[in-house]
């Protein structure tokens, strides 16, 4: 059973959410307020939170960025529609991804499955544990990353990119295969998640002391993880 | 604005002259109404001049008259009453007859000389006839001659000095005409904000006048439209916004609805996830159409390869187009470049495509054909889309841009569309400074024309 919490200020919706939820696995507590919602998600480990942007107390925004600073917790985020302006906010602090109100039941179910393929699923790969590249060694394991030696915060999305770029190394990997493979769900024209989760692992890397254009993007195609020439394959 | 202020400079100005001819005229034809009354004061004082000469005479005879007549520098002659010669000097002209000459006359031409004849009666009571050679020759002044004596320099001054407060007056007026004219044009092209600004200036002088009324009057006119039309806008998104938890809801009780449910029931509950389906979208359209509205995103435009965004477009309509047994065709002539807003342009653009393939006949083509075109000189970008569909009537051809606006004959199921979608892209054309315009074909169909202004690829 993963452990899921909702925050959101219409109590009905959430009534019926952590009815649908529970018949596919998922454990729901449910939150109406921000302050609530927040000292909630500090006390226990969660499996994935579900943000409402628009809460009474602490507004939506101010949450995730508490709950980022204290931890690498997958957060989902619920938008209002047709603000653009709260989707770029939102994944720029550090949502993992985000779905416009009224959604689908069934596509809201895809994404955080997306989201927590990472988190638990670990075995019954055939590929190696540790990808080593560029000073990045990537544990597959222990879902950790280690710059120079140095161990590196991941979020899950964020995991999940960074491997999909070490996998091939000095290879351009398309927007649609990351979207798939990393969000789980098809990549949209005017879809600025990706670019976002891919600045902030950017950010982070560099922090640690990588260069800059390790993670290279290249206009209309995709990804790049940079290798230098004398690299091995 | 050319015009109006040289038609009130002109009729001012004649205006002016008149007033200054006409009023000269009558002033002069007051003082001096005819040769009558210039007569009468002219003959008083000849009268005068006769009966000082007579007396003279009397007393020293034509010595004496001749000496008077030196004195006062003066060519006279003196004869009876009877018409005989008295005091005739050489340089005098002899009349042939002096008998008639007892009328007064003006002046009597005689042998190249002008006389004029007085009859005066001396203190003594004879009567004698005071002769006078004039040099000059009165003759009738007339009106014109007097026009032109008082004209000069008066009526050049004139003509100056009104045209110059005639040209200050016009520009007093002009000026808030020109402001107003263009704050209402502003206003006209969808700047609600666009409001007349009176100069500081100007405001001691003319603060109760009806220039500074009016465009208080005009800004105030503009301020309601801003609230009225800011409200209604309001009010739409807000709406929207609002109907979007009741849909959350609706959705989520639907999927457990759909859980629970028997074979039977999944049937009218896909036909309630399709209606959820389309609320859903017809408010991400309503959206869409307010919030574009409210941008400036003029300000943001970068340049667009429509040839990249239209093929961005295809695959997807390719797939709905399928469904009905249609094909979508693209065609670019040379690279095609506008300054713009990449989303904007893409909703607009997949609007237009989704609405043909909407329209058109099972088992046609939607053709989509991207060109240069040269209209009045100027390099313009026209993007055309044809379907086979029944075409637009006539009369409709601007009303279907209109926001929910349907052609009455397709309200048929299978075209689908809440009739927003082609009010989005006609903002959005709007919005880019461009035109749409949709045209029948012949053979049926319809067919969209988008026209942009070209950017050339130096960028």
């Amino acid at each position: 059973m993963d452990e899921i919490l909702l925050i959101d200020d219409d109590t009905e919706l959430c009534a019926m959410l952590t009815d649908y939820l529970s018949r596919f696995g998922f454990h729901v507590t449910a939150a109406h307020r921000g302050d609530t919602g927040l000292k909630m998600a500090l006390e226990r480990p969660y499996a994935l939170v579900l943000l409402d942007v628009m809460l009474p107390g602490i507004d939506g925004f101010e949450v995730l960025r508490k709950i980022r600073a204290a931890s690498v917790m997958s957060v989902l985020l619920l938008t209002a529609r047709g603000e653009d302006v709260d989707r770029i906010v939102g994944l720029e602090i550090g949502a993992d991804d985000y779905l416009p109100k009224p959604f689908n039941p069934r596509e809201l179910l895809a994404r955080m499955r997306a989201i927590l393929r990472r988190s638990g699923a670990g075995g019954g790969r055939q590929e190696p544990g540790v990808l080593r590249t560029e000073g990045l060694e990537l544990n597959r394991g222990s879902r950790t990353v280690l710059q120079n030696g140095e161990k590196v915060e991941l979020t899950d999305v964020e995991f999940a990119l960074l491997e999909a770029l070490m996998r091939s190394p000095g290879k351009v990997v398309s927007r649609e295969e990351i979207s798939e493979e990393v969000l789980g769900r098809k990549f949209h024209p005017f879809d600025r998640s990706l670019d976002m989760h891919v600045s902030r692992l950017r950010r982070k890397l560099s922090e640690k002391g990588a260069a800059e254009d390790l993670v290279k993007t290249i206009r209309g195609a995709g990804y790049q993880l940079a290798v230098s020439l004398d690299a091995t394959e | 604005m050319r015009g109006l202020f040289f038609k009130i400079f002109i009729i001012l100005w004649i205006a002016q002259s008149l007033i200054f001819v006409i009023s000269t005229a009558l002033i002069v034809r007051r003082h001096f109404e005819g040769p009558e009354q210039m007569f009468d004061v002219i003959n008083s004082s000849l009268m005068q001049d006769g009966r000082s000469a007579v007396a003279a005479y009397e007393k020293g005879g034509c010595a004496a008259f001749g000496i008077w007549g030196v004195q006062h520098e003066r060519t006279v002659a003196l004869a009876s009453g009877a018409g005989e010669r008295l005091c005739w000097p050489q340089s005098m002209a002899t009349p042939a007859d002096l008998s008639h000459l007892e009328q007064r006359e003006v002046g009597h031409p005689v042998a190249g000389q002008y006389l004029w004849t007085v009859p005066v009666t001396a203190e003594s009571g004879k009567r004698y006839t005071y002769v006078l050679r004039r040099p000059y020759i009165p003759r009738r002044r007339s009106i014109f001659d007097d026009l032109l004596h008082f004209s000069f320099p008066q009526l050049p001054v004139a003509i100056v000095v009104g045209g110059l407060t005639t040209f200050a007056l016009v520009l007093l007026f002009t000026r808030p005409v020109a402001q107003l004219r263009s704050a209402a044009r502003s206003l006209a092209k969808g700047n609600l904000n666009a409001r007349v600004h009176p100069r500081e200036a100007d405001s001691p002088l003319f603060k109760g006048d009806a220039f500074a009324a009016l465009m208080r009057d005009f800004n105030h006119m503009a301020e309601r439209l801003e609230q009225l039309v800011g409200a209604q806008k309001l009010l739409l998104r807000d709406v929207s916004h609002e109907l979007r938890s009741p849909l959350a809801r609706l959705s989520v009780a639907l999927e457990l609805a759909r859980e629970d449910a028997g074979k039977p029931m999944r049937a009218h509950l896909d036909r309630i996830e399709r209606e959820a389906d389309r609320l859903n979208q017809l408010i991400g359209q309503l959206l869409t159409l307010s919030s574009m509205e409210a941008l400036d995103r003029q300000r943001h435009f970068v340049p667009i390869s429509l040839n990249q965004l239209v093929e961005k477009i295809v695959p997807d309509a390719e797939y709905e187009a399928r469904q009905r047994d249609c094909t979508v065709v693209f065609r670019a002539e040379g690279e095609c470049l506008v300054a713009g807003n990449e989303e904007l342009l893409y909703r607009a653009i997949e609007n237009i495509i989704r609405n043909a393939i909407r329209f058109t006949e099972s088992g046609t083509e939607v053709e989509v054909v991207l060109r240069h075109v040269n209209e009045n000189d100027a390099a313009k970008i026209e993007l055309e889309v044809g379907d086979h569909g029944p075409g637009i009537p006539e009369g409709e051809r601007e009303a279907i841009f209109r926001p929910f606006y349907r052609v009455d004959d397709a309200r048929s199921p299978h075209t689908g569309g809440f009739g927003v979608g082609l009010a989005i892209a006609e903002r959005a054309v709007r919005l880019h400074g461009g035109e749409l315009s949709v045209t029948n074909r012949e053979g049926g169909g319809a067919t969209m024309r988008m026209r942009f202004d070209a950017v050339s690829s130096a960028a």
